[in-house]
């Protein structure tokens, strides 16, 4: 799907497939496929961030999404989604208060995800990381 | 007196002196009469009669000197105490006292060994002048010592004896009890009897030999004489002219021998008699009741084992007459207490009368409450034995409560031995399951990453896809089951240590309770014990009971008994007439030992 392919900011409508739908304590994350490499293990002494953190709460052992460049983010609970989704837009206030590492929000199994971008948020967590 | 004597003490200085002069005056006696004898029997060359006389006065002086010398070092420590060089202690006094009663004998054997030596001296000497043989007047003079020792030294030994006893007397009285002189100088062996035999032989040989050596060489030297004249006629002339002349020189020479053997017997008899005397007045004086301390008899040989004697059984008889006066006088204090006693008993026997018919019927009484205690006794002798029938059978129960209690403890550890092995089992089984779990959760791992590549794949990777979520799923299946198996192994392990922590309890309890049971039993079978006593013993109470029933009767007949004899004693009296006959007896006793006197001092001594 060229679509897919060419999402850009300037068209919010594009769709997008093949998500890492994810969940970190009550709250709801999706990643693109093809910006993960692998999932591993996630435990309290890896060095990546934790999703959780981002919610409120402490990290516990849980997956953690690992993107090409080597930064890695934990969540409690991975799903994958291989069917296309509209990528709706963001405002540009909410991505630069996010470090533009929102890509937007993605419809799928009836719900509204925030599709979010792994390297960036990875840093962005690891930016604002409290003591874990 | 000399400072520290005693008052009527004799000083001790110049008591060795005083002691060995008789024997230095036998000594320089006997050297003269020697001479005396000398010229009157040899034959003095002229020319050698200055000769005779130096050598004789020189060797009496001479060996004179030197057994004073010997004597004097036999006398040190008496010679010191006399010089005050040594205190009068009673070591000293003992050393001295021994000194004294050695000195006679020792003097005797001095005297005889220098009597000897000096007339060989004398003789050699004597026969060494050109006009003296050996043979004609050196050997006679040497065997004077033979003829003129033993009376010389015999008569100082018997004049030393008395000096040696008042030597011994002077230091007693310095601080030397009898008994002290007697443990310095013990009665030794017996030698009276060779003693006398010396005294006889030296008193009768000696004037018997010196007289029958000069009456065989007058006979000789007259023969010689009647032979010497040629006529007959002449030589009947000489010899009745030899005859009828008298030699006073000889005549007073044997008055002086036999006068010394005669004064050996005197000295002697007086020397054996004297502490005889004074054994028999001691001895008299305490048949007489004089208990007096006897005072020291200085003696020699038996008569000093005598006088030992003599003093020990003054000691005895003191202390055992001591005892005899103690006696009687508690034996009159006891008399009269007898005395008072018996008046009480008089006044008792009637008081003791009027009381004998107050127990008597006392003693029907006695019967009548022995009966009913008898029938009590039955009774209680029943219930005795229902409670030892009822202990016993408690005590059987109570063993097998506690038989029971400890198969109980038994089983109860069994148990918890067992939740123990299984709890051990079930933490196997979670490892086991946690192994399961870790499993899972890599092959969900494995199949999200699957999944998550045949996405990437897009409609190539689908089915891969779907083939990897199936097995996620499944993935995830297995880890709940195991988090559900987990957590009942948790339940289960809660419930097991539940359970030990029961057992334990369970065991705590059944220990004290098997405790408690064993103090149960060792206290029923006390009470059994207890029960079986108190049966026993009321069955003897019983059967005491019964035989004091029959006694009662036996009782009331002895009182009878005894009321007929009191008055027969009190009739009689005769308790009095034996009191006055033991007061007789013990005044008469008194009397008896009062006769002895004894000394305040000793009277406690034996």
């Amino acid at each position: 799907m060229p679509e897919a392919q060419d999402l850009s900011r300037e068209r919010p409508s594009a769709m997008v497939a093949g998500l890492l739908l994810c969940r970190a304590a009550d709250g709801r994350l999706a990643f693109r496929a093809r910006d993960v490499v692998s999932v591993e293990a996630w435990s309290a002494s890896a060095r990546s961030p934790h999703a959780r953190l981002a919610f409120g709460f402490s990290p516990q052992p849980g997956r953690a999404l690992v993107s090409a460049e080597g930064d890695a983010v934990g969540v409690d609970e991975v799903a994958v989604f291989a069917e296309p989704s509209p990528v709706l837009a963001t405002p540009a206030l909410l991505e630069r208060a996010l470090g533009k590492s929102i890509a937007g929000f993605v419809f799928a199994r009836d719900r509204l995800w925030p599709l979010l971008r792994l390297s960036e948020f990875s840093r962005f967590l690891a930016t604002h990381e409290g003591p874990r | 007196m000399t400072p520290g004597t005693p008052a009527g003490a004799v000083p001790l200085k110049g008591l060795a002196r005083w002691l060995a002069l008789p024997s230095n005056l036998a000594g320089a006696g006997g050297g003269a009469l020697a001479v005396f004898y000398g010229l009157l029997t040899l034959e003095i060359p002229a020319g050698t009669g200055k000769w005779f006389a130096v050598i004789a006065v020189t060797a009496v002086s001479l060996f004179t000197f030197l057994g004073d010398g010997v004597e004097q070092r036999a006398m040190s420590t008496l010679r010191q105490l006399g010089e005050g060089a040594l205190p009068a202690s009673p070591e000293h006094l003992s050393q001295a006292v021994r000194e004294a009663f050695a000195f006679p004998d020792r003097s005797f054997l001095v005297n005889m060994f220098f009597w000897w030596v000096g007339t060989l001296s004398a003789g050699v000497a004597y026969s060494l002048l050109p006009s003296v043989t050996w043979a004609g007047s050196g050997l006679r003079i040497a065997t004077m010592g033979l003829a003129l020792g033993p009376i010389t030294s015999t008569l100082a030994y018997l004049t030393l004896v008395g000096r040696s006893r008042a030597v011994v007397g002077a230091l007693a009285a310095r601080g030397l009890t009898t008994e002290q002189v007697t443990a310095a100088w013990p009665p030794r062996r017996r030698q009276l009897r060779a003693r006398l035999v010396w005294f006889t032989a030296v008193s009768v040989g000696t004037p018997s030999l010196l007289v029958a050596d000069i009456w065989l060489r007058e006979m000789r030297l007259g023969m010689n004489a009647v032979a010497a004249v040629p006529d007959a006629a002449a030589r009947l002339q000489k010899a009745d002219e030899l005859i009828a002349g008298g030699r006073w020189d000889l005549a007073v020479f044997i008055a002086l021998v036999v006068g010394m053997g005669l004064a050996i017997a005197f000295v002697a008899g007086s020397t054996i008699s004297r502490p005889l005397r004074s054994i028999t007045d001691e001895a008299r004086r305490i048949a007489s009741g004089d208990l007096g301390r006897v005072p020291l008899i200085a003696a020699e040989d038996e008569l000093w084992a005598a006088s030992a004697a003599l003093a020990d059984m003054q000691r005895g008889l003191t202390g055992a007459l001591s005892r005899l006066q103690g006696a009687a006088s508690k034996l009159s204090h006891s008399t009269d207490q007898l005395g008072d006693v018996s008046s009480t008993n008089q006044t008792g026997a009637d008081e003791q009368m009027a009381s004998l018919n107050e127990t008597s019927a006392t003693t029907e009484e006695l019967a009548a409450s022995a009966a009913q205690i008898a029938e009590n006794g039955a009774q209680v002798a029943q219930m005795a034995e229902r409670t030892a029938s009822a202990a016993r059978a408690g005590q059987r129960s109570c063993q097998a409560f506690s038989y029971s209690m400890a198969r109980m403890t038994l089983d109860n550890d069994r148990i918890g031995a067992a939740v123990a092995r299984l709890n051990k089992r079930v933490q196997q089984i979670g490892q086991v399951v946690e192994f399961i779990q870790g499993v899972g959760d890599k092959a969900d791992l494995l199949a999200l990453n699957a999944e998550l590549e045949g996405t990437k794949a897009g409609e190539v990777g689908r089915g891969f896809s779907l083939v990897a979520a199936e097995m996620r799923r499944l993935a995830e299946t297995v880890v709940a089951s195991a988090q559900e198996i987990v957590l009942l192994i948790t339940e289960i392990r809660d419930r097991a240590n539940a359970a030990v922590m029961a057992t334990e309890s369970g065991i705590k309890a059944m220990q004290s309770g098997a405790i408690l049971a064993d103090q149960l039993v060792a206290s029923l079978t006390v009470i059994v014990e207890l029960a079986d006593r108190t049966s026993e013993a009321v069955r003897s109470i019983s059967v005491s009971t019964q035989q004091q029933q029959s006694g009662t009767t036996q009782l009331a007949q002895a009182m009878s008994e005894i009321l007929r004899v009191t008055m027969e004693a009190q009739a009689t009296g005769s308790l009095t007439e034996h009191h006055s006959t033991l007061t007789a007896l013990a005044v008469d006793l008194q009397q008896n030992a009062a006769a002895f006197r004894i000394q305040a001092e000793e009277a406690w001594d034996g």
